[in-house]
């Protein structure tokens, strides 16, 4: 079952440069109970598209439609999405220093979370699921801690206190941003562990945004690549990591240090992301692109590769194009491919 | 001692063999809260509690470990930003420990700082030629000459070619750069008097993984080209395997194990440093599946009151009873060679995984473990 389903998502940020379109026509969807992650740099657009979703965007220039059970959250009034919002869409930021209220105890904010949504509920009950919440993500001695004020407690724990606030009242779909970055590894892998207890326990479906493709590799069961405000590429997790289509999923890739056995230099993607108030025309990876050709001055869209609906690349090289070496041989024979028509 | 830290030209003859930085039994303390005259505080942190670690020549020494560590405080008392609590630090046969300020001045050249974060490192009022230049108008030219303004802003365009910076962006502040070329920037400052050892405090952890490995290159390529000794402190192990020669491991204040960099990923002898490798995410998934991940338990003790003996004992799975009451010892174990040295009364022998076992301390002990060691599951 489609839980969520955005499709041609634009956003647009108004500065007195110019507007900065940060998201420019994307198209996602997730399943109840599946986690999907959302890849890319700084500035890709990741947590933009995922935050125009819930309305966390203001003052933004926003086309597309995210249905959300039935329900356009795009057009939602404000009250309508208070109600989704925490309820059933829980979200966990970056940060969880400044996502928790240093001012309030950690019990405090979880029993606030909880009675805002359900006035029935009574303080005491509330209390008591605020306990059982903490010790359910690995808080020990969770009826001493949900006293404590957040700066007593230590970055991984309260990384897990904001999961328990998150999945306090049983939402659908958790969005994670970047849950794991700010962490130690050692710390980074109890997070993991504690995001994939909760889903297998609760059945919720997780959006994971994350630059990290090393916790991609653990815990994704589909993944979408961004780069420049737009989606690269679109595939089930083996199919990523060992038949990538594009070749930004294959810089991304080859950069990371885990990948180059060894010692001595790495392989990384030459010059930076283009600026969003003026994107390049055409493919946004070819001013860095390795295979770049004439065709890439129109842009490309999504289309099926290897023959698989689940395996989607934006790129105007072949669609059987698995390796290295076909790349480079494509590019020099400048073959056009068979995304010529549109699917 | 100090007037041969000048010389250029004589201290390099001066005994190459010896390592370039030795630190011997370092401590740093920190009182905790407020002290005043009348209100003397009782409680330190102890953040690094008897290091010792020498830097060769040439070489890079990855220090690994995670926040609260130890590591940049570590790193700031080898540079001499801090005054250490006790033990000594000296650079290329000089005691550097008690320098005064103005002894000091000589030393500072040639021990520059990379700092992490790209953003909070840079003066955001000043123009990034003048920010890569002060160290120039600090100290002057090499040979000690102070420079004019016209000699220096060559020399700034020159670092900024060095590093990979358009030259002609001498008059932009640092708001119109991206995070790597912050870090650029940073690094061109930390090389403007071609000092020997840079120390990096998280020099890439900061930046995108494809600007991660662009920053990478550039260190790589500036230690060829420049002779530069490197201390890499980082908390990603995937990234110091590739540019460390040697790593050392530390676990609150302490050096829990210091080997040649291959040697440390496939001979791992100590319980914390496994874990560290086991925790680090690869970006495979069938070698994720595949491998077991060792979940340590709880957080990094307060470094305010260390736990006794091992410091690693409340969440190692090996610990055994007498890791409670002794401290071991940073040295070579299981006939390891004199430069893999491991501080563990129990280490790992080569194939034993740490993965199902259980500590064994006295039996009143034990139950808190067990219990503990459950509790991350998240039942």
């Amino acid at each position: 079952m489609t839980l969520l389903e955005v499709t041609d998502l634009h956003v647009g940020f108004p500065t007195p440069d110019g507007v900065v379109h940060a998201v420019r026509g994307v198209s996602f969807a997730v399943e109840a109970g599946r986690t999907l992650a959302v890849v890319g740099e700084s500035g890709s657009g990741k947590s933009v598209a995922t935050q125009t979703v819930t309305g966390l965007t203001r003052g933004a220039q926003i086309s597309g439609s995210a249905v959300f059970d039935g329900e356009d959250l795009l057009t939602a009034t404000t009250k309508q999405l208070e109600a989704v919002r925490g309820a059933r869409i829980g979200m966990i930021f970056q940060d969880p220093l400044t996502s928790l209220h240093p001012y309030y105890t950690v019990g405090w904010q979880i029993v606030e979370m909880i009675r805002a949504h359900d006035r029935g509920i009574s303080r005491r009950a509330a209390r008591r699921r605020a306990v059982e919440l903490l010790a359910l993500v690995g808080i020990p001695q969770a009826d001493l801690r949900v006293d404590d004020y957040p700066h007593q407690f230590s970055g991984g724990m309260r990384q897990r206190a904001m999961i328990a606030m998150s999945i306090a009242l049983d939402p659908a779909l958790l969005i994670a941003d970047e849950p794991t970055t700010a962490l130690d590894v050692t710390v980074q892998a109890q997070i993991i562990t504690v995001l994939q207890d909760v889903q297998r326990e609760l059945g919720t479906a997780i959006i994971l945004i994350t630059h990290d493709l090393g916790v991609v590799a653990e815990v994704a069961d589909e993944i979408v690549v961004m780069y420049a405000g737009q989606v690269m590429e679109r595939a089930a997790r083996h199919e990523l990591f060992y038949r990538f289509h594009h070749p930004y999923t294959e810089g991304l890739l080859a950069s990371l240090p885990s990948r180059a056995p060894g010692r001595g230099r790495l392989t990384p993607i030459p010059g930076s992301p283009p600026s969003l108030i003026t994107p390049p025309e055409g493919c946004p990876f070819r001013p860095r692109c390795a295979y770049a050709f004439d065709r890439c001055t129109q842009t490309p869209w999504l289309a099926p590769v290897f023959g698989r609906s689940d395996h989607e690349s934006a790129c105007w090289l072949p669609s059987d194009i698995a390796s290295r070496d076909e790349r480079v041989a494509s590019r020099e024979a400048r073959v056009t491919s068979p995304h010529e028509q549109p699917a | 001692m100090s007037t041969a830290a000048v010389d250029a030209s004589g201290r390099r003859e001066h005994d190459l063999a010896a390592p370039l930085l030795v630190a011997s039994d370092v401590v740093k303390e920190f009182p905790v809260g407020a002290s005043s005259p009348w209100r003397r505080s009782r409680e330190v942190v102890h953040a690094v509690s008897g290091v010792s670690l020498e830097i060769r020549r040439g070489e890079t020494l990855g220090l690994v470990g995670e926040t609260g560590c130890g590591k940049s405080t570590l790193a700031r008392c080898l540079a001499r930003l801090y005054d250490v609590t006790s033990g000594s630090i000296s650079f290329d046969g000089t005691d550097i420990t008690a320098s005064s300020r103005r002894r000091l001045r000589p030393v500072r050249r040639e021990i520059q700082m990379v700092f992490q974060d790209p953003y909070g490192s840079l003066n955001p009022r000043r123009r990034v030629g003048s920010i890569i230049g002060d160290p120039l108008a600090i100290h002057g030219d090499t040979d000690g000459r102070s420079m004019s303004a016209k000699e220096r802003a060559h020399r700034v365009q020159d670092l900024m070619e060095l590093v990979g910076l358009n030259p002609e962006h001498y008059n932009r502040f640092p708001a119109d750069f991206s995070g790597g070329q912050r870090q650029r920037i940073g690094l061109a400052r930390a090389l403007a008097l071609r000092p020997r050892l840079l120390i990096c405090d998280e020099p890439v952890s900061a930046l995108d993984v494809s600007i991660q490995a662009q920053m990478l290159n550039l260190l790589i390529d500036l230690q060829e080209d420049l002779h530069l000794t490197y201390l890499f402190i980082t908390h990603d192990l995937s990234v110091v395997r590739h540019i460390s020669d040697r790593i050392a491991v530390m676990y609150l204040g302490r050096i829990v194990e210091t080997a040649p960099a291959d040697e440390l990923f496939e001979v791992t002898r100590h319980p914390y440093s496994k874990a560290l490798l086991s925790a680090l995410p690869v970006a495979d998934p069938q070698e994720a599946e595949a491998r077991e991940r060792i979940v340590l338990v709880g957080d990094l003790p307060s470094p305010v009151a260390p736990p006794s003996g091992c410091r690693f004992h409340p969440r190692c799975p090996k610990a055994r009873h007498d890791c409670v009451s002794v401290d071991p010892d940073l040295v070579p174990v299981l006939d390891d060679p004199p430069e893999h040295r491991a501080a563990c009364l129990h280490p790992l022998r080569v194939g034993e995984e740490l993965v199902g076992q259980v500590p064994d301390l006295d039996a009143q002990d034990s139950e808190i473990v067990a219990e503990r060691v459950t509790d991350p599951g998240g039942a």
